[in-house]
């Protein structure tokens, strides 16, 4: 009896000392973000007050531009993103035709390659497109993405084959077949995979050094300009530019996580 | 519980719309609320008179709006950019108060010398402020026009 008690006690206290480490992960995790939101209530020694947040949208105002410039290539490229890939995972999840698996193969491949590698190459293919120093250079490369046809196929797999079976009988157009079979079945997955493209595309970097000369023509999006503005806004601005992130986790976190369960299930 | 989340989402969205739409109304007002009860002129015809002159003269009957302006607006957009590299599209200004027909420019203020307008003191310089819609370049950093 006593060994039993002592067995509990023991692994009460391992469950005390897990929820303290995850405590202090989380707050490890939590803490630049209030850092952030603290800092831009202070103002050349004042707190609280909001004149860093005056001072970016009214008196110094010029870092607003390069916010919609995040915004209009985040919306541009997950909407171009999901409705490219979305098909593509169809095809390598339930098409089947000769080198499939070779295809997806690479499509791996291509998802493990660091950008920095592939950098050279987009440049020269960008500017024999006549795409460079646009913001379709900012787009372009950002809107094949491997890692989203991998994971809208892997999501698109666990769709039941009698279903697509019983849809083509219906109708022989493949297009048909996503909208009414496919799409109604993977609504979290969308969502959840539009939530990490969008997230990708708003702290967009490489791209912008590699694929621009701001010099001439200054397209860049916030994630670039953020660490050049001046001390006395920077932290105001670093909340703008999360905020929009932080809704869109609140919007979407029940399909992310959906999805991430079923992710891993399926897996 | 469908209600329920149905609503937490409407709540969600609406915050986000409120947040874009004020950052929207800054984007586009921002500078205008700014400027709100101060004067702003168009100083294209002035000529600095030199690198080691520190006046300028400006032509009044070419600004407009200046009738009841305290300050006139001299900005040095390229200046800036070549001297303190300031790459972010914070366009400094300098900011003289108005004595007649002849501006003279000051060095009171560090970041005036940034400009690299040295001045004797005969204006002041009072703030500084962004670039304002219709105002030109006027001195490209040798202190030449």
């Amino acid at each position: 009896m006593t060994g039993f008690i002592k067995s509990i006690r023991t692994v009460k206290r391992k469950h005390w000392v897990g929820k303290a480490l995850l405590l202090a992960a989380g707050l490890a995790f939590v803490a630049p973000l209030v850092i952030t939101l603290t800092e831009s209530l202070r103002y050349e020694g004042a707190f609280p007050t909001v004149k860093q947040y005056g001072e970016l949208m009214i008196t110094n105002n010029a870092a607003l531009p390069y916010f919609w410039n995040s915004v209009l290539y985040a919306l541009v490229i997950t909407a171009a993103c999901v409705t490219l890939s979305f098909p593509l995972g169809f095809v390598f999840a339930k098409v089947k035709f000769p080198g499939r698996n070779l295809l997806f193969f690479l499509f791996i491949i291509a998802m493990m390659l660091p950008f920095q590698s592939i950098a050279l190459s987009m440049y020269i293919q960008l500017r024999d497109l006549r795409l460079l120093n646009n913001r379709w250079s900012l787009i372009v490369p950002q809107v094949f993405s491997p890692f989203s046809v991998f994971l809208f196929r892997q999501f698109i797999k666990s769709v039941p084959s009698e279903l697509l079976d019983y849809t083509t009988l219906e109708t022989s157009s493949a297009l048909k077949v996503l909208r009414y079979a496919v799409l109604p079945q993977t609504r979290p997955a969308i969502a959840a995979v539009g939530v990490m493209v969008f997230c990708e595309a708003w702290n967009m970097i490489e791209p912008v050094r590699y694929f621009i000369n701001f010099k001439q023509l200054d397209i860049r999006p916030l994630s670039v300009v953020l660490n050049e503005l001046p001390a006395k806004v920077y932290y105001a601005a670093a909340a703008v530019y999360i905020i929009p992130i932080v809704l869109l986790f609140l919007l979407f976190k029940d399909s992310l996580v959906a999805s991430m369960e079923k992710f891993h299930w399926e897996r | 519980m469908y209600n329920e989340q149905r609503a937490y989402k409407s709540a969600i969205l609406a915050l986000l719309g409120l947040f874009l739409l004020t950052v929207l109304i800054f984007t586009v007002y921002g500078e205008k609320i700014y400027a709100m009860g101060k004067p702003l002129v168009t100083v294209s015809p002035v000529r600095l008179n030199g690198p080691y002159d520190n006046t300028a003269e400006l032509d009044l009957a070419a600004l407009r709006n200046d009738e009841n302006g305290d300050y006139v607006y001299i900005m040095s957009a390229e200046q800036a950019y070549s001297r303190i590299e300031y790459s972010v599209r914070y366009t400094p200004v300098v900011v003289l108060s108005k004595t007649g027909t002849r501006f003279e420019t000051n060095a009171g203020i560090a970041s005036y010398n940034d400009f690299g307008l040295p001045g004797d003191g005969s204006a002041v310089l009072t703030e500084t402020a962004p670039l304002k819609d219709g105002m030109r370049v006027l001195w490209n950093g040798s202190g030449r026009k």
